[in-house]
């Protein structure tokens, strides 16, 4: 077989596996996390790594500041473990909990948000600045609880997500920046977000920045297979 | 000289008792930050959780005066009619009481309605709000919470309650004004 052939098969046998390895899907992905969370002019900072198993729908939340604290979500229960201190809460829900930071990272790398899933339609867009503007209507049977939600996108990134309420006052704001390419999906690595009251006075004000990415690291990191030692007490709480 | 100890026996005495009195307000006073914090933010989330259902808040009191308002005029219409429908109360009741009883019906019901849309609109806090927080800051917050969404819950019941009883009331002064 000529030489030159032999390096184009090499090349392109090349180019599938890392075409590949780009489209495998998630299955876990850990960030290392600074936030901070203003609400009533008082600002809190937490920093710490968080692990999503894509597999399990599990997230575990590592908190080094300001003390050592471990959160797992899963399904309807969150488990919160104090190492230093050897105890732990185990609070159950009535309904599914959205996984803490990671639901709305993987809102943003979904296509529309993933509005269409939970039956919202577009109702319009429009381009300014480069960015385009959608905007989508609620589903007819939620239209008394749900406003229109408003994603602006530059390059296929999103940028922003506005959430109305009913009447149409805005009660939420996003901002998504500092995007990095993780496999088929730009994640961003810094979010803000704003809960706001009637007359858009802000509620609470939250900024995230993500650092160190790793998806689906090999092997997977063991915390993703933490549980809390049998020797500790839980306080079960039910809401 | 005695009366100089005496004096100071005296002003002695005094400073002790006020201390041991104001012992209790100190401390009160010194109470933890991290438990006032917790309730704080605690109370603060319940009612803001329960707040974002005003609407079904409203719908609640709106049922229950619907309620017994409608129990009241179906009893009224009935004891209108001719022969008279024993509804099963007859021979107990005379004609006088089946509005009365009707309306307590629909006062019930209304009631009902109100305690099941309060048992079904569970309010519980984010996660994300216990992150970084101390086990101390959380056992005082889960607390607090459920103790403050117990109290909401209740006074949207007897809201509905009190609200079917006067819609009760009107309709039976309104058939009595007749």
């Amino acid at each position: 077989m000529p030489k030159n052939l032999q390096f184009s098969i090499a090349l392109l046998l090349t180019f599938l596996i890392v075409h590949a390895l780009h489209a495998a899907p998630l299955k876990t992905l850990s960030l290392d996390f600074k936030r901070e969370l203003t609400e009533n002019d008082k600002t809190e900072r937490t920093a710490g790594t968080l692990h999503y198993d894509a597999e399990a729908a599990r997230v575990i939340v590592e908190v080094t500041e300001p003390l050592k604290q471990i959160m797992i979500v899963k399904g309807k229960v969150v488990e919160i473990y104090y190492p230093v201190e050897n105890q732990a809460f185990r609070f159950t829900f009535e309904g599914r909990i959205p996984l803490p930071f990671v639901e709305s990272i993987l809102q943003s790398t979904q296509a529309e948000y993933g509005l269409t899933t939970i039956g919202y339609s577009l109702d319009r867009y429009e381009i300014a600045d480069d960015v385009l503007y959608t905007y989508w209507t609620p589903p007819e049977k939620a239209k008394d609880k749900l406003g229109t939600v408003i994603l602006g996108s530059r390059d296929g990134r999103l940028i922003s997500a506005e959430v109305k309420t009913s009447d149409g006052q805005l009660t939420a704001k996003s901002l998504y920046r500092n995007h990095t390419k993780l496999g088929n999906s730009h994640i961003p690595m810094e979010v803000t977000s704003s809960l706001y009251r009637r007359k858009s006075e802000v509620l609470e004000y939250e900024r995230v920045i993500y650092s160190n990415p790793q998806l689906n690291a090999q092997p997977p990191n063991s915390i993703l297979q933490f549980e809390i030692p049998k020797s500790v007490t839980i306080k079960e709480v039910k809401w | 000289m005695n009366i100089k100890l005496r004096t100071a026996f005296q002003i002695l005495s005094f400073l002790m008792a006020a201390l041991m009195f104001n012992v209790p307000f100190i401390t009160l006073a010194q109470q933890n930050p991290v438990q006032t914090e917790a309730i704080a933010a605690a109370e603060r989330d319940a009612s803001n959780d329960t707040n974002k259902r005003s609407t079904r808040m409203a719908a609640v009191c709106v049922g229950g005066a619907i309620g017994g308002l409608i129990g009241c005029l179906i009893g009224t219409a009935l004891g209108s009619v001719d022969p008279q429908p024993t509804l099963g109360f007859a021979p107990l009741l005379d004609f006088d009481e089946r509005p009365i009883i009707l309306g307590s019906i629909g006062c019930a019901v209304g009631a009902l309605i109100s305690l099941g849309v309060t048992h079904n609109s569970p309010s519980s806090p984010s996660p994300e709000r216990l992150l970084g927080k101390s086990l101390e800051y959380v056992e005082f917050y889960t607390d607090a919470y459920r103790t403050k969404t117990r109290s909401l819950r209740t006074k949207l019941a007897a809201a509905g309650s009190a609200s079917a009883g006067g819609g009760m009331l009107i309709g039976f002064l309104t058939q009595v004004a007749k």
